[in-house]
């Protein structure tokens, strides 16, 4: 961020300060995500057709939902649209498992179930393995939370391999997927196992 | 789900006709940012007089393609998701 700043590097700074909302908000400090968003308003806004202020108003509004503010959710539904418009599918996946996740915290299934469900066809559009794994986990712990071990596999199993194999994937997605399979008692598989 | 990747268009615009070496400069250093974005330039249309530009560009969504320009920058008007029509 200070090298941005030092340089004048509008869109880097944008960068950089998006990156720590997100850091802050996934270590549940949504206060301090809120911090970074009011910074990054402006100059988002400044950057016009770049597309990061949709962004942004999705970090917002999930701090907010986070911190049970009234509006959060019109406001995070006004946002995804934006995102939509500026086919931004990659951080559309991101906002829409991050909403789901809150929504199961709040054991509001059926919610939660549909941003997953969101989710997942972004990811899958935008090929980001990370957000389908991340969906695709969500998914499976709703059902498991209903009662409904097999279709809770049934999310999983598909990316077993993937999740057992590739290096890099991100420890959110990684830790996600681990709840899951806890979640129905599965075995956690190494690159030498697989699921029992 | 269909397999292809999206077309996405840059539209640009220049106020002085841009020359040769300011278009290689350009496209290096967009050039640097299109795997880390996961995009491909296809082609770029070039006015007579150098002063428009389409560009066209294989990628995930418009935004990967918004964030190599901003990444490289490179100045554009607007980026959209095309559907490609060819005749039959």
């Amino acid at each position: 961020l200070q090298l941005a700043r030092t340089a004048e590097d509008r869109w880097r700074e944008c960068k950089c300060l998006t990156w720590l909302a997100v850091i802050h908000l996934e270590r549940g400090d949504a206060e301090t995500s809120l911090a970074c968003c009011e910074e990054l308003r402006p100059l988002a806004a400044r950057m016009g057709e770049s597309g990061e202020l949709p962004f942004v108003r999705a970090l917002e509004a999930l701090s907010h939902m986070t911190l049970h503010h009234p509006n959060a959710t019109c406001d995070f539904a006004s946002a995804v649209e934006q995102l939509r418009a500026f086919d931004s599918k990659a951080h559309l996946a991101y906002v829409l498992n991050a909403a789901a996740e809150i929504a199961f915290e709040g054991k509001n299934f059926a919610e939660a179930y549909g941003a997953a469900q969101s989710a997942l066809v972004a990811a899958a559009e935008a090929r980001r393995v990370c957000e389908e794994v991340t969906s695709r986990a969500l998914l499976a712990r709703v059902l498991t939370a209903r009662g409904d071990p097999a279709g809770a596999r049934g999310w999983l199993d598909p990316i077993q391999d993937r999740v057992v194999h590739r290096e890099d994937l991100s420890a959110r997605a990684r830790s996600a997927w681990l709840r899951a399979a806890q979640s129905l008692e599965l075995s956690v598989p190494t690159k030498d196992q697989t699921l029992s | 789900m269909e397999d292809t990747m999206p077309r996405i268009i840059v539209e640009r615009s220049f106020d002085q006709p841009f020359t040769q070496d300011d278009f290689d400069a350009v496209s290096q250093r967009v050039g640097g940012c299109l795997d880390l974005y996961g995009v491909r330039w296809i082609r770029s249309h070039v006015s007579a007089d150098r002063r428009r530009m389409v560009c066209e560009y294989e990628a995930p969504d418009a935004q990967s393609v918004r964030d190599v320009q901003n990444a490289a920058q490179a100045s554009f008007e607007r980026v959209w998701a095309a559907e490609v029509i060819e005749p039959a």
